[in-house]
């Protein structure tokens, strides 16, 4: 029996706490702690992002992996600034994009110094349908959850926000972005397909036809 | 009757034959509802007709009548050839009767339109009997016969057009009377029986190549022998193999079981150091009884067992304590910190033992995994080897098509062995073409040659198809297509018999692409063999044209190769005097991966696959005359944004003209002429390309229908050649549906004129194009 119990720590004032506890106050606390560790069992998948200055989040259930570096990265000609080129991933050819760079539309990749590079990002594999994408971000803090009602909606965001890439975010929650993801997915599959018309290989060429 | 329909391919048919075809649907349907009764399908047939008869709408009913019988003639008399030619062929194959079935379609679609029904019925006669006879159900000998009593009431039908409704018909019902007779006497169900195990055989021993998945298929005995050792060996490492991962299994447990007691210990070792540290509170508190319990149970559970106390060296606090205790015995007391320390350096020395066999189980199973990979390289291998087909199990198939006796055949290098895939991806085409030129030289009583000449290149194959005569236009492209999607390449040039060569090279074996691997910086990329001549060295020879890769794939600028020397990839021109080399850092090596094609969103012009290495890095394909072209292009825009050119002072603007028709070449030339352009002028499509190549021309203003290549197959084979980039195409053509002026876009067109064309906007233009 003991066994099957899990090993929980104390800290020494939860230990006073509960010493002076009377049984019908231990059982009531008791079960509020039971109820408020399975509130944090289901939003325990929410993904929650450091990308350098600011941090984002990422609904549950979209996560395939976390790839710490070092992995390869091919330059693809013609692509956004934030696009630092193409990597695989269990087989799939996949898009890598810098969220930073994508969310405030700059990057800080050399155009085409890439092939291998060993940036210190983690490579978050999300997947949307049939649609996989390597996102590059700085860390990958544990699973949080978080209350939409407390998310301050993108029109009262602070102004840090102001710079953002329109109809990326939902909301600002502790600091914290709270990501369009499937309109991120639509619009970076979008951009990637419709490469930059200032550079050279890649872009339409504006022939006319009749 | 809808399912036999779903066969037919609709992309066969022009925008007009569709819309037949729709208002023909629509008036299947009515009919099926009471004659008396107004069917709700009727607008929609009327609008269809409506919008069908639009496209001609200066003409009478009685015209389109004319037009109508005119074209049913003509299709009477294509059948009728096609009929005289498989009477004569000693094994029909049933896919000859394709076109049949298209015929069948045209004319059930156009008959509807007008309303004649028992047209409309013996053409769905046709379609029907086509039908059988393509899926194995009706022998294809019985086939031409009741196609030939079918062709035979078509034609009396025809000649009583105009008749009352009875006589009209007549021909349908002795139609219907003589196929159920013939059809009787010979069931379908006959194929079922003893014959058809019997056909099956011939089937595999012929191999029936343009089978999409064919029953039966000719292996060599030895490497199936030899295929079916290596996956008995791939069978036999199952075992170790989950025998190792059970055993990464267990130590994973292992290690986990150790970690957790750790953690155990680490919280414990934390809470007693605290406690230490703070004032007894605990006992002076008022408590729930349930907290005093377990307080008190954990305090009864760090008591240490005796045992444990032997050889442990002494702390420092048990020695502090040492000196206020005075023990006669000098035995040694262990503090709780003493047996705390103990259980932690063990714990620590079981997750170290732990991790150790888990290193050990990983690297076992590393092993066992290489060993399962390269046995599985071996059955793959194996098996991609058991798909190779010697090219002569073809010959025998290209020889039906060619039956007229003046047409001599030749084949060499029929041992060269390609993957059966491949070989089903390109001989329909290849049959195709061998027909059509065998049917265009029916009457010919000239001899003339077609030759197949094969060899191998690594994992290559270079074949060349040659013809000593003219070849119809159009028929080139669907090999072509077949060939694009080989990642290989379709040159034509003009041979020694003075007809056309097409030469052909393509990957041997399937999936696998025989690759270049090419470096640019540190980037490494793919080059497909089949486009690379020969490497040769940028600083020591000369070439006409030179691109560097770093510019094609807009790679940033870099300090020149101090290398002695400097490496191209010198392009395969066929014919092309102009030499083109595409200059690279470094050719890395000559490789064989698997390509496959990159997503919609990451394909670029001249990137469309990509492999993956043994490393896991991703290597995109450069298909390098597409990347030439494109580059061309977009110099050509930004130049044309920096300055408008303008065509006087300058050399004058170069035209090439490509037209079968004399009369028309020379009104055109004329007018071109006096509006200042120099003017060359190509009779068919294979002049043009030599003229194309040899004189570059500014602007290429060209006909669709032309004899050897036409308007179709010359642009696509123009995409072959990055000299010819920059040239400006405009199609002049009768043919006005949107199908065709959108094909001729897709193949690279920059404008798509309909004859008659005015001459104000032939020259705007070619004028707006330039500037």
């Amino acid at each position: 029996m003991d066994a099957a119990i899990p090993f929980i720590s104390l800290s020494r004032s939860q230990a006073h706490l509960l010493a002076q506890l009377n049984d019908e106050e231990f059982w009531r606390y008791a079960a509020e702690i039971a109820a408020s560790s399975s509130t944090t069992q289901q939003v325990e998948n929410y993904l929650f992002c450091d990308l350098g200055t600011r941090r984002c989040i990422f609904p549950p259930g979209l996560a395939r992996e976390i790839i710490p570096p070092p992995y390869q990265v091919t330059r693809l000609p013609a692509t956004p600034a934030w696009m630092p080129g193409l990597t695989m991933w269990r087989g799939e050819i996949i898009p890598l994009v810098d969220v930073r760079a994508y969310l405030w539309d700059d990057s800080g990749y050399t155009n085409g110094a890439l092939s291998l590079v060993r940036p210190p990002d983690l490579l978050l594999v999300i997947q949307v349908h049939d649609c996989i994408l390597g996102l590059l971000v700085a860390a990958i803090a544990p699973a949080i959850g978080y209350d939409d009602e407390h998310m301050v909606p993108f029109d009262l965001a602070p102004d840090w926000c102001s710079g953002l890439r329109p109809g990326t975010i939902k909301g600002v929650l502790d600091d914290a972005l709270v990501l369009d993801v499937p309109f991120i997915f639509n619009n970076i599959v979008q951009q990637i397909g419709a490469p930059r018309s200032d550079r050279g290989a890649g872009i339409s060429p504006e022939i006319e036809t009749d | 009757m809808n399912e036999e329909r779903s066969d037919f391919d609709e992309n066969e048919l022009s925008a007009e034959d569709l819309a037949v075809l729709r208002a023909f649907d629509a008036m299947e349907d009515w009919s099926e509802q009471p004659a008396s009764v107004t069917s709700p399908l009727a607008p929609v047939l009327h609008s269809a007709l409506r919008d069908a008869r639009q496209e001609s709408a200066e003409y009478s009913l009685d015209d389109m009548l004319l037009i109508f019988v005119a074209e049913v003639e003509e299709d009477i008399a294509s059948m009728r050839r096609m009929l005289n030619q498989l009477e004569r062929e000693a094994q029909i194959q049933p896919e000859r009767f394709k076109a049949f079935r298209r015929l069948g379609h045209k004319i059930r679609g156009s008959a509807s339109a007008i309303e004649c029904h028992p047209i409309a019925r013996i053409a769905e006669l046709i379609e029907e009997t086509t039908n059988q006879i393509m899926r194995g159900t009706l022998f294809p000998v019985i086939g031409v016969n009741a196609l030939a009593y079918t062709l035979h009431a078509l034609e009396a039908t025809l000649q009583n057009i105009g008749t009352d409704e009875d006589v009209l018909s007549a021909p349908l019902a002795e139609l219907e009377k003589e196929l159920a007779h013939l059809l009787a006497d010979n069931p379908a169900v006959a194929l079922a029986l003893g014959e058809a195990e019997e056909q099956l055989v011939t089937e595999a021993n012929a191999l029936t190549i343009d089978s999409a998945s064919p029953l039966f298929a000719r292996v060599d005995g030895q490497r199936l022998e030899r295929l079916l050792l290596d996956s008995e060996r791939l069978a036999e490492l199952h075992t170790p193999l989950e025998s190792a991962q059970r055993q990464v299994d267990a130590a994973i447990k292992d290690l986990h079981t150790a970690q957790a007691r750790l953690a155990q210990l680490e919280a414990v070792v934390f809470n007693l150091l605290t406690a230490s540290r703070l004032p007894p509170l605990l006992d002076e508190l008022p408590m729930s009884s349930l907290a005093a319990r377990i307080l008190s149970n954990a305090g009864q559970k760090n008591d240490v067992p005796r045992s444990a106390r032997r050889n442990r060296p002494r702390s420092r606090l048990a020695q502090a304590t040492e000196a206020a205790l005075w023990d006669e015995l000098d035995i040694e007391r262990y503090t709780e910190q003493d047996l705390l320390l103990n259980a932690l350096r063990e714990a620590i020395a079981a997750v170290n033992g732990a991790t150790s066999r888990v290193s050990t189980a990983f690297e076992h199973l590393r092993v066992v995994t290489q060993n399962y990979s390269v046995q599985a390289t071996a059955v793959r291998n194996g098996t991609l080897l058991l798909r190779m087909l010697p090219l002569s199990v073809l010959v025998p198939r290209l020889r039906k098509v060619i039956t007229t006796p003046h047409i001599q055949f030749e084949v060499t290098g029929e041992a060269v062995e390609v993957d059966q895939r491949i070989l089903e991806a390109f001989s329909p085409s290849l049959v195709d073409l061998l027909e059509a030129y065998a049917l265009s030289h029916t009457a010919d009583q000239e001899q003339v040659r077609v030759w197949l000449h094969a060899r191998a290149i690594g994992n290559e194959i270079a074949l060349e198809i040659g013809f000593s005569a003219p070849v119809s236009g159009g028929v080139v492209e669907p090999l072509q297509e077949a060939i694009q999607r080989l990642n290989g390449t379709l040159l034509a040039q003009r041979n020694d018999a003075g007809g056309v060569s097409f030469h052909l090279r393509f990957a041997r074996s399937q999936g696998t692409v025989n690759c270049l691997l090419v470096r640019v910086d540190d980037q490494q990329m793919l080059v497909p063999f089949a486009q690379v001549q020969r490497i040769g060295d940028g600083k020591r020879e000369q070439f006409d044209r030179l691109y560097s890769l770093r510019d094609l794939l807009d790679a940033p600028a870099a300090p020149t190769a101090s290398g002695r020397v400097q490496p191209v990839l010198v392009l395969l021109q066929g014919a092309s005097p102009i030499s083109v080399a595409v200059a690279v850092d470094e050719v890395v090596d000559e490789v064989k991966l698997v390509v496959k094609p990159l997503a919609l969103h990451l394909r670029r012009p001249g990137i469309v696959n990509a492999a993956v290495n043994g490393q896991g890095r991703v290597l995109l394909l450069g298909d390098l005359p597409a990347l030439i072209r494109h580059y061309i292009q977009i110099q050509q825009v930004a130049s044309r944004k920096r300055s408008a050119r303008v065509n006087t002072g300058q050399a004058p603007v170069k035209i090439l003209l490509a037209d079968d028709s004399v009369y028309l070449r020379q009104v055109l030339a004329q007018m071109l002429k006096h509006a200042n352009y120099a003017v060359t002028e190509a009779r068919d499509g294979l002049e043009a390309l030599e003229q194309l190549i040899q004189h570059t021309p500014d602007v290429f203003l060209l006909d669709v229908e032309m004899p050897n290549l036409n308007g179709y197959d010359l642009l696509g084979i123009m995409r072959l050649y990055p000299s010819l980039a920059a040239v400006k195409i405009i199609m002049l053509t009768s043919r006005s549906s949107e199908r065709h002026m959108q094909h001729a876009f897709d193949l690279g067109a920059h404008a798509y004129l309909t004859k008659p064309c005015s001459q104000e906007m032939l020259l705007e233009t070619i004028q707006r194009l330039l500037t």
